[in-house]
């Protein structure tokens, strides 16, 4: 719909006239002191602001409060640093009409302020017709993310004799181990939706992430291991997620590259440990299923539904509904219930990840992944925990029947262009496979490819499920797992060495 | 700064022995179009505040949107707490008053009043001009323009106060070439402090559409060593690296291929790296760092000679240096640390064009996929996108191939660095040559 040239005159002096200069500190005084977001905006407000933000027509309208309260530290160098707390709250107003987004924020809760982030995210509709606000009906949060022993319930002492413990065990492990940098990071965020056809949605959700960096040095020769554990859970997560476990598993790869080789370059078969060499699909095949680029036609998936684009080996799924997992989302930032979503079918392309506004655009049902880094964002189609289901092979099987090879066990992360389909990992460590045995350890490799010709030549999935943690950027940040089992690639996949 | 020096008093009455308080408050529009209609309108007012609390030699940090008395009391409480369960830091600093140069012009110009109908004219006509420069490009996948106002504000309890503001302007294209079932694409964005220092809608056009053009269908090479031509761009994938390696911090714990090599040879005598947080009208430029340390122009690689780290206060004390300046925070939420600004190759006088002229068998690369050179391992692999060229001539596009090589290859065997550098990115590098690297296909 083109905008009317004269309307745009109109309600543009107003919004210019304010964005003229940066507000003072004075002014961002006055937000109150929180009481949490649903407590903050009683049900007349909201209504108050959906309608105003319906005031020019459009279809939905949307209120999203948020209140993050975190806290993290770090030992480097042997002692405690960068210990920090944060508090960020704030209220984002959403006008959608057609696949048009009015979006607009205020830090706090602060009600004239959504009043005129209302206004702002109005502009954009100029149909002037709309369906008005409905009666509101509260919708209960889905039981995914369960809280036994609260993070903000456990004394700062016993995070800190956590992760000292494991600095000292991976201090300990070798002689070549230089330095040991682990950082602890927890939070708990508290969401509320609401939208202009009377859905009415909350929740509190922590977030635990620990991240383990060590490096070796050994004659000159430098690596650097790491290792991450996360989850959407209460503190109860250490008891089945072992902090040295993890310190281990950062230690044994960093030792072991030291002895490393420059890696070979060229295309040959690449067996993928499990874990979060579910990188893998998330970037080679993951994005270019995100329901935007897809009716875009930005994607080279977008006219492949109900065909063949993977062996039929692979079902790929993205499962916002996986318990207590770092992708986790219980219902996403627009409210929709998470749940399993079956994106390949023994190769056959089944859907795409939608939020609502690519839902509607490509006559879908919402997936429930419209998602957002925070409250000062709009949200888009993102995955959540995505991941190729088990197979039936034994993993040790399909290393033992690879005659030459590259065995990738630690990804650093990588990316894809969606257009092109052109995808690349970083390596961190990885080894040869020669006549079925895995050897000697080799550095400095980049893998390469296309995502289409990778799910092609799959033609080994183990039977061991596992999914590792991550952090995805589309332009805003989303906790995310990638899901594999050990996967042999029989080609399409490109090894970048330096001999 | 009446307001920050209350915060200060309210971290003194918490016992903080030393603290420092930082604040931005910005405004931001952005607007996306897509096939001539408004897709997006994004308006905010991103801002808070950080406080560093320093006691009996323990540090915390805290950032917070709540700016009450009571939360700020709140806040404080608990940095105090938080503060005495840390260990004592020997390093911890802040720096105390000093002489700011003159700014280095970065509230820029007033485009940002004009009203809205005018920035998404400018969009609409960006576009079309997009989707009509050449016919293999069919496909739009938007035009934004950004324009933020960010006043900072920084104050310690050692008598710092910094207080500036500015103003920074975005546009991007995203256009997709097609032909036959391939697709590539042609994107990204120019930044300035002065809208009327971006490129004209024609140049960005060129800039970005005319690489899916040249770029779209690309086949792999026969792999063996080749010489590669790195188009400014592309470069971006040695200068990151670059900059984690020349970072003091992880230069000081080993985590840089450059660790124990100041006042060594490291690369081609004709390569120099400067930082230079002074640049006039500079998309990176500061007059102060983000601790408030006087902002400077350095050369932590002069003529292939590592001259030197970059440093914030903390790790300056840790590595018996000075402060280089190099204070950065992402945002209000983050802690301090070592950051470069404007982040440059300085350029030569070569012209790219008598460098391809002159090269037998190689790749001009113009996209990078992947790490690059790697800061700790010094070891460059990117997958890349680029054109194959033989005997002086461009014969065509290549794609689905890698290029690697170690740091000493890499950085010594640059052979010709061009004139044709821009300023519209923090991290900027002409074209430059390299004498041999592997490609893998």
């Amino acid at each position: 719909m083109r905008i009317d040239r004269r309307e745009f005159i109109k309600s543009t002096a107003a919004v210019s006239a304010s964005a003229a200069f940066a507000p003072g500190l004075l002014s961002m005084l006055t937000t109150g002191c929180s009481t949490g977001p649903s407590g903050a905006l009683d049900e007349g407000r909201v209504k108050s602001i959906l309608e105003k933000a319906l005031a020019r027509g459009g279809d939905f309208s949307e209120v999203f409060a948020e209140e993050v309260r975190s806290l993290s530290f770090e030992i480097s160098e042997g002692s405690f640093s960068q210990a920090s707390v944060g508090v960020s709250s704030g209220i984002g107003v959403r006008t959608v009409e057609g696949e048009k987004n009015g979006y607009a924020y205020v830090n706090g809760y602060d009600y004239e302020g959504a009043m005129d982030a209302a206004g702002t995210a109005a502009y954009i509709a100029s149909t002037g017709k709309s369906t008005g606000v409905a009666v509101p009906a509260r919708k209960a949060a889905p039981e995914s993310i369960t809280v036994e022993v609260p993070v903000e319930s456990i004394k700062e002492e016993r995070k800190l004799e956590l992760v000292a413990g494991a600095e000292k065990f991976a201090k300990s492990f070798s002689p070549y181990i230089k330095q040991v940098d682990i950082s602890y990071y927890d939070q708990v965020q508290k969401r509320y939706i609401a939208n202009s056809d009377g859905l009415r949605i909350d929740n509190e959700i922590p977030l635990i992430w620990v991240v383990i960096e060590v490096l070796a040095e050994k004659n000159g020769i430098r690596h650097q291991g790491r290792d991450r554990i996360s989850a959407h859970q209460g503190f109860e997560f250490f008891d089945t997620n072992d902090i040295m476990a993890a310190a281990r598993r950062a230690c044994e790869e960093c030792v072991a590259m030291l002895e490393a080789k420059p890696s070979p370059s060229g295309m040959m078969p690449v067996v993928m440990h499990p874990g979060w060499g579910g990188v893998l699909i998330h970037e080679a095949v993951g994005h270019g299923l995100e329901g935007d680029l897809a009716y875009r036609g930005a994607s080279v998936y977008s006219d492949k539904l109900g065909r063949k684009v993977a062996s039929e080996l692979v079902t790929m799924v993205d499962d916002s509904s996986w318990p207590n997992a770092r992708g986790t989302t219980g219902f996403d930032d627009e409210g929709t219930i998470g749940q399993r979503n079956v994106l390949i079918e023994k190769g056959i392309l089944k859907g795409f990840m939608h939020d609502l506004i690519s839902a509607r655009m490509m006559k879908a049902a919402p997936t429930g992944n419209g998602r957002r880094q925070s409250y000062r964002f709009f949200p888009i189609p993102r995955m959540t925990n995505t991941l190729i289901d088990p197979g039936d092979s034994d993993p040790a099987g399909i290393i033992a029947d690879t005659k030459k090879g590259l065995y990738v066990k630690a990804l650093s992360g990588g990316s894809v262009d969606t257009v092109s389909g052109q995808f690349n990992f970083v390596v961190r460590e990885a080894y040869l496979i020669e006549n079925g045995k895995i050897t000697t350890p080799v550095s400095g490799a980049t893998l390469i490819g296309r995502g289409i010709d990778v799910l092609e030549n799959i033609d080994a999935v183990g039977n061991d499920l596992s999914l590792g943690v991550g952090t995805c950027g589309k332009g805003q940040w989303v906790p995310v797992t990638g899901g594999l089992p050990t996967v042999r690639i029989a080609s399409g996949i490109t090894v970048g060495g330096s001999v | 700064m009446e307001l920050l020096d209350r915060i200060l008093g309210k971290c003194r009455r918490a016992g903080a022995e030393m603290a420092e308080v930082y604040y931005v408050s910005s405004r931001s529009l952005s607007i996306s179009v897509r096939n001539g209609l408004v897709e997006t309108i994004e308006k905010s007012t991103p801002g808070g505040m950080a406080i560093r609390f320093f006691s009996n030699g323990r540090t915390a940090f805290g950032h917070t949107t709540e700016f009450s008395d009571a939360a700020i009391d709140r806040t404080a409480d608990k940095l105090s707490r938080l503060a005495s369960k840390m260990e004592k830091d020997e390093f911890a600093v802040l720096p105390g008053p000093t002489q700011y140069s003159k700014g280095p012009d970065i509230f820029g110009d007033s485009f940002i009043n004009e009203p809205m109908e005018t920035k998404i004219q400018y969009l609409i006509n960006l576009e079309k001009k997009a989707l009509t420069f050449d016919p293999l490009i069919k496909n739009s996948q938007g035009v934004s323009y950004s324009e933020h106002i960010v006043t900072e504000g920084l104050a310690n309890s050692k008598g710092v106060k910094s207080d500036y503001n500015s103003t920074y302007y975005r546009v991007g294209i995203s256009v997709v070439a097609s032909k036959d079932d391939q697709m590539f694409p042609g994107q990204g964005s120019v930044g300035a402090r002065y809208f009327w220092d971006l490129p004209s809608p024609d140049m960005i056009v060129e800039r970005f559409a005319s690489r899916a053009v040249r770029l779209i269908g690309g086949t792999s090479v026969e792999g063996g060593d080749y010489e590669i031509i790195f188009a400014p761009r592309a470069a971006n994938s040695i200068l990151w690296g670059l900059s984690q390696a020349l970072n003091g911090d992880n230069a000081f714990k080993g985590a840089s291929f450059l660790t124990d090599k100041k006042g060594s040879k490291v690369a081609a005598e004709i390569l120099s790296i400067y930082d230079d947080a002074l640049m006039k009208r500079g998309v990176a430029s500061r007059p102060a760092d983000s601790e408030g340390c006087a902002s400077r122009k350095l050369a932590p690689i002069e003529n292939g000679i590592v001259t030197g780290f970059m440093y914030d206060s903390r790790t300056a004390a840790k590595a018996s240096a000075e402060s280089t300046g190099s204070c950065a925070r992402e945002d209000y939420t983050s802690y301090p640390g070592i950051f470069p600004s404007n982040f440059y190759i300085a350029p030569g006088t070569d012209k790219v064009e008598d460098v391809i002229a002159a090269c037998k068998k190689g790749i001009i690369v113009e996209e990078t996929q992947g790490w690059g050179l790697h800061n700790v391992t010094g070891q460059y692999s990117a997958g890349i996108n680029g054109t194959l060229v033989k005997d002086g001539q461009r014969i065509r596009p290549v794609a689905d191939v890698t290029i690697a090589a170690d740091a000493d290859k890499l950085l010594n065997g640059i052979g010709a660095i061009c004139d044709d550098i821009t300023f519209y990115d923090s991290f900027n590098s002409p074209s430059i040559m390299v004498m041999s690297m592997r490609v893998g296909a």
